[in-house]
């Protein structure tokens, strides 16, 4: 068999005819399809429209009607009115506190000294004698005058 | 041209081509039924061509509508009717490799020489049937690229610049694309053929 016979072979079977019902299939596919697809634009806009009304009716419900006389008068004598601070925050306010002083060492000075109380100044040496059981010992405690 | 006279050397009579002018007119502006008539004159085409490179009819069906739908939407992009059947070859070999991409062939080709030949004689009286069993085979065969050079050049008539646009490839590539698909072609209905030629001997 020569090439141009193989090839021959395929062009005849090429073109054998394809069965009408697959061609009909296609079509019907397609169709239905581009049906499908142009529905699409009018289901949007009956849901657009359906939204747009249901919007305005809201709108129509909750709109700010016309205020009534007595309304403002009210709001502004409670918009003069003061409210009482709390009490925590007035004394607060009124009596800040100092602030601390920091790095700053205090010495406090000994009571004795602190009250002006002073003992009674020693100027002389202070001897005490204690006598024991033993006659033959006596025991002299000589102080200076700090006591020491 | 020459694709709209290959189009027409088929079975499917093809409509006159003032009609075909007068029906994209009418399918651009919204006319279903000018677009049916449209879909009529190329859906041997498309068919065809998607059932050589697919393999299977379902696929083909898959592939045909996919086409016919993208040609709806972009019949204002196709600048005349003498345009439609490039268009369509080129995007219906784009997506069958999309779906070849998507579904990857099932089963490989059997050996060539196990494959009975029902037919007696190759040359005199191959039947209906055996024909289309060897075409098939032998494209299954073949690498996509090389089956779409040879259904387009071979089995539809293109001509190599045609193919070569259609596939988006150079003239080079294609017929050296074509030159191997033919080769191998060659091989397998001739190894095809050989066990009743020698059981004959």
């Amino acid at each position: 068999m020569k090439p141009e016979d193989s090839l021959e072979l395929l062009r005849q079977a090429h073109r054998e005819p394809i069965d009408e019902a697959h061609y009909a299939a296609v079509r019907a596919r397609v169709l239905s399809d581009i049906a499908a697809q142009r529905g699409h634009p009018a289901r949007r806009i009956w849901a657009l429209l359906s939204a747009g009304v249901a919007v305005a009716a809201l709108c129509v419900a909750f709109w700010p009607r016309p205020a009534v006389n007595s309304r403002p008068q009210i709001r502004a004598a409670a918009a003069h009115v003061k409210p009482e601070p709390p009490l925590v925050a007035t004394r607060a306010s009124q009596a800040p506190a100092e602030p601390r002083p920091q790095g700053t060492v205090t010495r406090r000075r000994p009571k004795h000294l602190a009250t002006g109380v002073v003992g009674p100044k020693i100027t002389q040496p202070l001897v005490v004698k204690m006598v024991t059981d033993d006659p033959n010992v006596v025991i002299y405690w000589i102080t200076d005058g700090t006591g020491e | 041209m020459t694709l709209m006279a290959a189009a027409m050397t088929f079975d499917r009579p093809e409509a006159e081509p003032s009609a075909g002018r007068e029906s994209i007119a009418a399918a651009r502006a919204g006319d279903v039924a000018a677009f049916e008539l449209l879909m009529r004159q190329h859906e041997r085409l498309v068919l065809a061509t998607a059932l050589r490179l697919t393999g299977n009819i379902e696929d083909a069906k898959d592939v045909s509508q996919e086409v016919f739908l993208k040609l709806y939407r972009n019949l204002r992009k196709v600048d005349s009717d003498a345009a439609i059947p490039a268009w369509l070859y080129r995007v219906t070999v784009n997506a069958c490799h999309d779906l070849r991409r998507r579904k990857p062939a099932s089963a490989p080709v059997e050996a060539a020489e196990l494959l009975p030949a029902e037919g007696n004689d190759p040359q005199a009286s191959v039947t209906e049937a055996e024909r289309r069993r060897v075409l098939e085979l032998s494209l299954r065969l073949l690498p996509e690229k090389e089956r779409a050079a040879l259904v387009l050049r071979d089995l539809e008539g293109l001509t190599t610049e045609e193919t070569a646009r259609a596939l988006g490839s150079s003239e080079a590539t294609v017929r050296s694309q074509v030159s191997k698909a033919r080769v191998k072609v060659h091989d397998f209905i001739e190894r095809y053929f050989a066990p009743r030629k020698r059981g004959r001997v």
